[in-house]
Parts: C-alpha cells; structure tokens; sequence
C-alpha cells in the first residue's frame, strides 16, 4: 500500500477495528483525523471494501422514501445483512452510506453512538479559544451563517489531534445526510462558513479522486498554508442538497485540513500505529498497537457514572439487606465498645452482670431474658460513654446544661425512660432523690409507654436461630412528651438559675422521649417477625446436601 | 500464566456486587474451560456457584489451572475503580501471589492497574449433583426481588409453594401475614416479563429470607430469574449472565425440628 495519509488512516482504522475493538463512525473518523465527514464515509467504504477477508461488520445509514403508506422519509442504520431487504422496502434509489464499521455487531445498539458521544463529549469541553471541528461545524454539510471561522485561532482535533493525519480531501459523496442522522449528531451546530474561507492555492489540482489524492498529500502538506473547510450553504436535510453537496465538489471546491506546522514534522518522524511510549495498552497486550494518541493531552473524557437506576437498586438491596449491621440487637448494640481499634461486644450475663465474658470480634448474643429497661440501667452507665444518648442530645447537654440542676434534671428525664445516663457519680443519690418527685409532678409522663416481653426469633451471624426474650415498648407518643414541659418546669429545682433550668429541661424533655423508640424498633422489625411460626423450624445447612469433593 | 480480557467489565463489577456480601473471601478458579468460583456463605447455609465461560471473554489464556484465593471485599473494592463501560483484564502468574486487575476506558485513553494480593484459602469445594427438579420457575428477576424484599418486612422466612396455578411466596410474622401468587404469564412481546412454571409435582419449601434477599442482589445481572425446587432439596436461584456464564445461588431450605416432630 502506497504511503499516503489516507492509507495511513486506513492502516490506523484496520489497528482500531481489529485491536481495539472499537466501533469506527464516519463521525468518529471525522473528527478524529479532521477529515471531513464526507471523506470519512468514502475512506470506511473503501476499507471495508479492501478488507473483504476480514469479515468486518458494517452498518450502513440508508435513507429514502418508504414504499408502504403513509410514504415518509425514513433513515435507518443497518447492518449488512438486512441491508437488500431494507433497501427493497424504499423507493427506488435510496441512498446507502457507511456509517460505522466494526468486528462484530453490538450488542447494545447505543455502542455505535457511544465512541462519537465520548469524542463529542471532549470536542465541547476543550477550552473556549480552542477550535475544533464542532465549534467551527468544519466538516458539517449544512452551515449556519452565525458561525464564524478563524485560522487565527488555534485549531484542535480530539485527543489524537497533535498528531492529526494531514489528509487532503475533496469529493463529498454522494450520499445525501438524512434528517435523522442531523438530529442525532447535535455536534453538528450549523455555523457560518463565509468569515475567513480562504482560497485554495491554485497549484491544486482540482478534486482527485481518493486514490489519486494520495498521491498528492505531500505535496499539499509541503506548501498549503492551513485551510478551512469548505462546506456547502445548504440547509435543507432533503435528499436534494446532495446534488448541490456534488456539485460544489465538482466546482472545485477543495477541503485540506493540516495540524500545525510545528506538529508536522513530529508526525513525519513519529509513525503512526503508536510505537511512541505510553500511548498503546494494546502493547501490554502484545498486540499491534493501534492508538497513536496517548501521548496527547487526555482529559478524563467520561468518568464513570452509575446509572441512577443502579444507585437505587442497590440502595433499595441495602435496606433489604438482611446482613446490615442493623440486626445487631439494640441490647446487645448498645453495649459495644471500642477496644484498641477492634470491635468487641461485651453482653452482660443475666445473673453474673460482670463484663467479664468478652471475646474478641466475637459476638455474643445474649440468650437469656433481659432485664427490664429501669433494671438494665446501671449496667449501662458509663460516666465517660455517651454512646446511648444520640448526638443531637449530647451537644444539647453540652450547649446548655450549664449548672448542676440542669444536668440533673435531664438525667432524671432520661432514667425515667430506661436510657443511657450520663450523670456523674456524685450526684448518683440526687437524681434517686428527685426522680420520684418527677413521677409526681408529671403523672402523664409515662402513660403512654407500655412494656412488655415479647419471643422474639432471629438469626444470629452464624446462621442459628436465637429465640430471646426481649422489652417491647409500645405506645410510645413524643407527642405527649412535647405537651409535658408545663410541668416539668414546676419540678424541683434550685433555686438559682430558675428560668434557664426551665428551659433546659423543656428542651431535654422534647428531645429525650426520641430515643426511645430505638430497643423496641429492631426486635419488631426483625427479631421478632416470625417468632411463633420459625420456631418449628430449623435451618439446614448447605453442606448436609452437597459432598466435599 | 492467566490473562482475561472482558470487554463488558461492568459483568464483573455485578458479579461482586451480588456475592461479596455473601461470602468475603473465595478461590476463584481458573482452567481452559473457562472462569468459576465456588463457597458457602459463613454459615454453611447458602452456597454460590459462579461460571464465567472462556469463550464470553474476548481474550482468554489460561496456560494452567489455577486457584487464585480473594478477599472480594478488596477485590470489589478494586472493580469499583473501574468505569462501568471499561475494559476488565486479569493477569496473573503461574504461582504468583497477586493478581493484577487492569481498566481500558472505552476511548483507550485512560488504562489503570490494580494489583491485589492472594490468599491461601482452604475452602470445602462441593460437588454439586445434576438434578433434575420437581419444580423450575422462571421469572422476572425483579419482580423476585421485589417479593424477597417486600416480605422480609412481614417475616424472617419465606414459604415458596409451587403448584400448577402459579408460585406462592407466603410469609408471617407479629404484625401478620402475606402470600403473594405468580401466575404463568407467558407474554409474547417481552420474554422477559413472562413467568413460566415447569412442574412435575408439587413443591413447597422454606427459606431464610435474608438468604434470599442477599441473592437479589445479583438482579442487575438478569432480567430473569431461576428457581429450581425439589422437595428437601437446596433452591438453586440462577441468574444467566449475558450469554458468557451464570451465577447461581444454592440455600439450604428450613427443616422441621426433629425434636419439634418427635414431640
């Protein structure tokens, strides 16, 4: 094969398509090598025609008048083998063009889209003074009068534009660009074309045909200064600007596009098919290598985006999720510590109450009958351990429970509910004191909550069956607490700091009753679903089915 | 030496996602025929089944069979670097202690490698009878999923009756009860959606739905689901993974108490 540019990008599309797989569009092609797209369907065309021993997949972009009522203007990708049927289902002289060549057909038709979107993607987020075909709508056959080009600007493929093949262009096919395929190539903003067209150098020769332009590539490089598209001021997507498409080919209108001058001469030393350094995964592959652009600024074209969906469904798994660490029992969670940077849980026996029977990252689970909230009480009090109160409470304790009352005070509210208390040691016989004068004062206080000991079944981390008896509290109503603070305030208190107490303890008492709800929230929801049917029941293991092999 | 080259990386990336709960650290073995992973969960009540088949992969060498022990927490950790639309490679070496994981963007212009090291796992290789199944449903994999989910609200287990009507998903609990009935559905537009009952007697066993409910998570595989029954026997829950394997999720059913009988 003659070395010509376009043999070049033949050779560079072989190395794609075989190598990487990939999914070469006229568009793709078209940006990438700034060539026009016209040019680009004609060089597709011909490699596949010249790689018949390939079996190389294409898929064509036919277009035309259906035959079937109502008559509409339809154009379709297909592949090569419902090719004949669908051009038999037109009127006469549909037009058929190479839209993208491939190994093998995807799976997912939105591949074929997928390259020229992530090169779109990266055309459009390259700076504002860079410019590209897409911003100048070089290659586009319909042009916009808005746009305006300039040669002063700096010109800029996609990645691989560094190193962009000079490619002497001319003759746009023939085949006319379907309304569809507009719509779906929004890249193509119709610009204007008139600003800064310059002439070409009349030493061209007037549109060769592809092969012969080859023959021509050097010397254009040689002595063309930079020279914009020419594209044709037809707007209309009928079939008939294809005529006028030709026509002005035929006229003579000459597309060159050329990189740079100082770009020039690195691509005539650097050969092309990526020899230099880092560009080519496919050598770590020990393959041919087919990309030559790594070398190339390269942005992060697309990063990786969950689909939303996606993000739901796992989301929604995790709820379902039967392993979270929500299972753990809230007795048993709410004794946790953190030792040295392992997770142990301690769970007090019953009768012993020492915390004594610890193993590491072992979880006990504790089998016999808890106590009741109020009795569980000192076992849970920690002097330094906040870890019952939930945040919120703990900064409120914090922001305002300046003076002794006040801490008493809320931690008389929190022992009444069968919480975590953080009360110091000291005032231990204090808050025995009060409490009772609280239970006084507010009789609604507790009317709402109801204990009772519920069976509840579970499954513990090891798959076993716990059966345990554990408090349910029902009726809880913060509500109610939140009426409650008229009376809270008539509470004993000191006498210093009278109208802050009141606060404080309002503010405590709206909080605390939150909480609450948490120890009998997991047994309902999972220890206890099923505690009179699955007692029957027990779970067989995998292994009683299958042998060892 | 080991090289896989999966262009639809995103399969990998799923695979994990619907098994690392289920089990944290496997051997995945590799031979000619193709990419597999066998373990039970801890608690010797479910087992998974993965079969990634040689010729679903662009690019398969395995010069020798070979057994690479993971963490699939740190393997998964390491797949979710990888974009959904990327290359996935494997490589690793005969009797290396690490397997290296390499990225290719879609456009090429982004390749990362992640090695992560092996482990020695002794893991209790089952051998797994063909059977033939008194009961094979197929559905669609969310509408399992939705059942699974929307049960385990109501109750811990789950009683799967298949009869010529249809499949019953039954469950109780405190707050109460819930049967939710499939029946064959055959659509003729939409394979997907069909729900098809192959039955030679009836069936009804009990399972653990929290078992039940980490297997859904492989529903992003498939849009179809499995279950194949027999009486006092395993469910296998099988999700096709687009023409190059599958995954397929064995639960213990629950018994009744031998004492609970006795007595």
């Amino acid at each position: 094969m003659e070395e010509s540019p376009s043999s070049q990008v033949l050779f560079e599309i072989e190395g794609l398509i075989l190598d990487a797989l990939q999914v070469i569009s006229y568009k793709w092609l078209s940006r990438k090598f700034s060539i026009p797209s016209n040019m680009a369907k004609r060089l597709l065309e011909r490699f596949v025609s010249q790689n018949k021993q390939l079996d190389l997949e294409v898929v064509y972009a036919v277009s035309g008048w259906t035959k079937q009522e109502p008559q509409c203007y339809s154009v379709q990708l297909v592949p090569k083998s419902k090719l004949e049927d669908v051009k038999a289902s037109l009127k006469e002289n549909p037009s058929v063009h190479v839209y993208s060549v491939q190994r093998c057909l995807p799976k997912d038709p939105a591949q074929l889209w997928s390259a020229d979107f992530v090169q779109a993607v990266e055309l459009f987020n390259q700076p504002q003074d860079v410019n590209n075909s897409l911003r100048d709508n070089r290659f586009s056959a319909v042009s916009c009068t808005l746009v305006q080009r300039s040669l002063l600007r700096k010109t800029s493929g996609s990645t691989s534009s560094q190193q962009q093949i000079p490619v002497a262009a001319a003759k746009p096919i023939s085949t006319p660009r379907g309304p569809v395929q507009n719509a779906a190539q929004p890249s193509h903003i119709s610009r204007s074309t008139t600003a800064d067209r310059k002439p070409v150098k009349s030493e061209i020769p007037p549109v060769p045909p592809i092969s012969a332009l080859s023959h021509h590539a050097k010397d254009v490089i040689a002595d063309i200064k930079p020279v914009k598209t020419e594209i044709p001021s037809v707007q209309s997507v009928s079939p008939q600007h294809d005529a006028k498409d030709t026509a002005l080919g035929k006229n003579g209108s000459k597309i060159v596009v050329l990189p740079p001058a100082g770009k020039r001469k690195a691509m005539a030393s650097v050969p092309l098919g990526g020899a230099n350094g880092g560009s080519s995964i496919s050598n770590l592959w020990g393959k041919a290598a087919s990309k030559p652009s790594a070398t190339s600024h390269s942005k992060e074209l697309e990063p990786p985006v969950e689909v939303a969906g996606d993000a739901e469904a796992r989301i929604q798994a995790m709820e379902a999720d039967g392993f979270s660490d929500e299972d753990v029992d809230p007795y048993v969670s709410t004794r946790v510590k953190r030792t040295a940077g392992r997770r142990r849980m301690i769970v007090e026996d019953d009768d012993s109450g020492n915390e004594g029977a610890e193993e590491d990252e072992e979880m006990i689970v504790r089998l016999g009958t808890p106590d009741s909230p109020q009795d569980v009480k000192p076992l849970l009090w920690n002097g330094h351990d906040r870890s019952m109160v939930p945040k919120d409470q703990i900064s409120e304790v914090n922001a305002k429970s300046s003076t002794l009352e006040m801490k008493v005070s809320s931690n008389l509210v929190q022992d009444k509910n069968g919480l975590a208390s953080n009360i110091q040691p000291a005032m231990k016989d204090k808050v025995v004191q009060k409490s009772n004068v609280v239970e006084q004062d507010v009789p609604g206080f507790r009317a709402g909550i109801k204990r009772k000991k519920v069976m509840k079944t579970r499954i513990d981390e090891k798959g076993r069956e716990v059966t345990e008896v554990v408090w349910v509290t029902e009726g809880e109503d913060t509500a109610s607490a939140d009426e409650k603070p008229p009376l809270v305030t008539a509470k004993p208190s000191a006498p210093t700091n009278k109208e802050s107490d009141t606060k404080a303890s309002t503010e405590r008492t709206r909080a605390l009753p939150k909480p609450q709800p948490a120890p009998p929230k997991a047994p309902a929801s999972k220890g206890g679903k099923s505690a009179t049917k699955a007692t029957g029941k027990q779970q067989g293991s995998i292994m009683s089915f299958f042998k060892k092999q | 030496m080991l090289e896989l080259r999966l262009v639809q990386g995103s399969l990998l990336k799923k695979v994990l996602d619907a098994i690392k709960d289920l089990v944290t650290d496997a051997n995945f073995d590799c031979s000619e025929s193709g990419f597999s992973l066998q373990a039970m969960d801890s608690s010797h009540v479910a087992l998974v089944a993965l079969l990634l088949r040689s010729d679903g992969f662009e690019h398969y060498r395995c010069d020798r069979n070979l057994s690479m022990g993971m963490n699939l927490t740190n393997m998964s950790k390491m797949l979710k670097c990888a974009g959904n639309d990327d290359i996935i490679t494997i490589k690793a070496d005969d009797g290396g202690d690490s397997v290296t994981f390499m990225f290719e963007s879609p456009s090429q212009d982004k390749v990362s490698d992640f090695e992560m090291k092996l482990m020695d796992i002794d893991s209790e290789h089952l051998g797994i009878p063909e059977t033939e199944y008194h009961a094979i449903v197929k559905m669609p994999s969310a509408e399992f999923a939705r059942i699974c989910r929307d049960l385990s609200t109501i109750g811990d287990t789950v009683v799967i009756s298949v009869s010529k009507d249809g499949v019953k998903f039954s469950t109780s609990g405190d707050i109460g009860s819930a049967n939710v009935v499939c029946r064959q559905n055959n659509s003729v537009d939409n394979k997907d959606n069909e729900t098809v009952i192959e039955m030679n007697e009836p069936v009804s066993l009990t399972f653990a739905l929290r078992y039940l409910n980490s297997f859904t998570k492989a529903t992003t595989l498939s849009n179809t689901v499995t279950l194949s029954m027999s009486k006092e026997l395993p469910v296998v829950v099988e999700y096709k993974i687009a023409e190059i394997g599958h995954i397929r999720f064995y639960l213990a059913p629950k018994i009744e108490d031998e004492e609970e009988t006795q007595a």
